[in-house]
């Protein structure tokens, strides 16, 4: 197990990377003078002043050095001791806009997905037992017809019927201005929470229904209704195990497209998140900020995919003896 | 653009009664009595498909609107129409009535259509080209190629796509041009990956090792004995492509980093409505445009679906 984990961990070292050369070419392609993005704002304006402290400056960050290999190696080692740099419109580090603006996307990234996750595994259960019934058509169907509804006209949808309508819920924001306190931010969660949750339990509830259907075609399935055992049982104890197994890989890919509907959710409702900033980021094409957004994202994704990949190993222990892994 | 959205990733599983009825599959010996082509046995299971049928007639009716939007309504999309004024509610003149700029927005419908079509489509056959390439290499130089690219797409792949876009889209400034640049440019990690998995497959196959056996050299091997079998599996991959794709231009032209007024997008048609007044009093502001991403969206998902059945349905599971 021990050694499955090191080499999971080992083959993602390119990816991360990767990652950390996308973030640096979106930096690099952007336009405008680096200095903006990589001196603290108060010590350029100084600088500003002088055009020989200005180019020393520079020569002094290697910006006069070739972009590859030299400016991304010093880059990197910037990145590594938590230094993003500084955002050209904010004028703040990125390390610090991002970190106030983490905690609402976690927030709104795990209550929508362990909301997606109640929603659609025991849909997906329902649909596959029951396979070929009006229950099946149906929710089916609705699973396929909301793939296909973009996710901002669900969160209209969802603002015109429960907070415009009904005034049931507040349309937007974390907090309502001058509360801070718990009760407050589940009333401004649920809402965003639940069509993230929605958008994403349609595409697991389609894969939890061919993965159990696969399972309860197998032969063990049969040999175990075949030995009498009570139906329940059959699907409980002995499908819908099996069946969750690939389940997790599936919640762990499914991350990257979550974030792209919580970055649309958390612009709709002004949802205080990453998402939003990332919007602002680029309408205002802010490149360190955008190229900060890039790594945390790509890191936390892939992060996941290791988490889930090492949890398959654990559910099935068959994985682990896999040559082509 | 992971194919989440869709279920094509994982087939779903054909009905049982189906199975049994397909004449071929691809590659595998004859088990009716009556000689099919794979290829017209293939069509013949997509057009019993129901659903598949009715995408296709959908779609069909939304790129004929989309290329005759001139016949369809008087009205110049981009057009002011001062004497009517903003916001009016449909009339006959206006048959959905005006926008907050006092244009015609059926004529906005129509000739936003073209441009989700030209991105959907624009996109996906660039990154058709760019994956299937790249997946070649992968599958047919093996060792560090394959290693250097499939560690590539696994890069891409981490990071959220609409992210990546919307970054890139910036970079280079939204655009019609830019949105289907950077989609094609950043949407082929599927691809590459479907067509290296499906070679090192076929690799394996006897024919193949027949075709090395009696000498044909390697390029004709894989241009046309391994291509021409992997189009089936691309075909699937390529619809669902054009879904996301419509689904992806609309999301970046809602968040205003797309395609850009006065160029008409279904997506922008439907930023208006984020101000409460338009999302409830002025309905025939966003609505149509939304029925219109979905209905296009809906066409294509059930095509593919359709593709996917009719394919052998193993074939895309193994990617």
């Amino acid at each position: 197990m021990g050694a499955y984990i090191l080499r999971r961990i080992l083959i993602s070292i390119p990816v991360l990377l990767g990652i950390t050369i996308i973030g640096f070419v979106a930096l690099k392609l952007s336009p405008g003078d680096p200095l903006l993005t990589s001196v603290n704002p108060e010590v350029l304006a100084n600088l500003m002043a002088n055009p020989a402290l200005l180019e020393a400056e520079r020569r002094k960050l290697g910006f006069d050095q070739p972009v590859f290999p030299n400016q991304y190696f010093r880059w990197l080692g910037n990145v590594l001791q938590g230094d993003l740099g500084f955002s050209i419109t904010s004028r703040r580090p990125i390390v610090h806009e991002i970190g106030s603006r983490l905690p609402q996307t976690l927030l709104l990234m795990i209550v929508s997905l362990g909301m997606a996750i109640c929603i659609g595994i025991p849909i997906g259960v329902i649909t596959a037992v029951r396979q070929y019934s009006k229950l099946d058509y149906g929710l089916n169907a609705t699973a396929i017809f909301l793939a296909s509804t973009p996710v901002f006209v669900l969160a209209l949808i969802a603002i015109y019927v429960f907070a415009v309508n009904l005034h049931l819920l507040p349309t937007g924001q974390v907090h309502t201005v001058g509360r801070t306190d718990l009760p407050d931010l589940l009333h401004h969660l649920i809402l965003p929470a639940s069509v993230l949750a929605v958008v994403n339990a349609a595409p697991l509830v389609r894969y939890t229904r061919a993965s159990m259907l696969e399972v309860l075609n197998s032969e063990y399935v049969t040999t175990a209704r075949s030995k009498g055992l009570v139906e329940r049982r059959v699907i409980g104890r002995h499908a819908f195990r099996n069946a969750l197994i690939p389940i997790i890989t599936i919640v762990a890919l499914l991350i990257p497209e979550a974030v792209a509907g919580a970055v649309i959710t958390e612009q709709i409702f002004a949802w205080n998140g990453m998402g939003q900033l990332a919007v602002k980021a680029a309408g205002a094409r802010d490149p360190s900020l955008m190229m900060g957004i890039i790594l945390i994202t790509g890191v936390a994704v892939l992060a996941a995919n290791i988490i889930a990949d090492i949890g398959y190993a654990v559910a099935d222990p068959r994985v682990r003896y896999d040559p082509a892994k | 653009m992971t194919q989440l959205n869709d279920p094509s990733a994982l087939a779903t599983s054909l009905p049982e009664g189906e199975m049994a009825k397909l004449p071929v599959g691809l590659g595998a010996p004859q088990v009716v009595g009556y000689q099919v082509s794979p290829r017209r046995a293939a069509l013949r299971r997509f057009f019993r498909y129901r659903l598949a049928i009715v995408g296709l007639i959908m779609l069909s009716a939304i790129l004929l609107m989309a290329l005759f939007a001139p016949l369809l309504t008087p009205w110049p999309p981009n057009w002011v129409d001062f004497s009517t004024g903003a916001r009016q509610p449909p009339d006959a003149a206006h048959v959905l009535g005006t926008d907050v700029s006092a244009r015609d927005i059926w004529a906005r419908v129509l000739y936003g259509g073209r441009t989700s079509i030209i991105v959907g489509f624009g996109a996906v056959a660039l990154y058709l080209i760019i994956g299937t390439l790249l997946g070649l290499a992968a599958g047919y130089y093996g060792r560090f190629v394959d290693q250097a690219i499939m560690r590539f797409t696994d890069t891409i792949m981490a990071i959220p796509p609409l992210l990546l876009i919307i970054v890139f889209v910036a970079v280079v400034g939204p655009s019609i041009a830019s949105v289907i640049v950077v989609i094609g440019l950043l949407g082929w990690p599927v691809t590459a990956r479907l067509v290296r998995g499906q070679l090192l497959v076929l690799r394996e196959s006897e024919f193949i090792t027949a075709a090395h056996v009696v000498g044909v050299p390697d390029r004709t091997i894989l241009l046309r004995h391994m291509l021409p079998n992997i189009l089936g599996p691309l075909t699937v991959v390529a619809t669902f492509g054009v879904a996301t794709a419509v689904l992806l231009e609309s999301s970046l032209s809602f968040l205003g980093l797309g395609v850009r007024p006065p160029e008409a997008s279904w997506g922008n048609l439907i930023t208006e409505a984020v101000s409460p007044v338009v999302l409830t009093r002025l309905p025939w502001q966003w609505v149509p445009a939304a029925i219109a991403i979905t209905t296009t969206v809906l066409a294509v998902n059930f095509i593919g679906d359709g593709l996917r059945d009719a394919i052998d349905p193993r074939a895309t599971k193994r990617a």
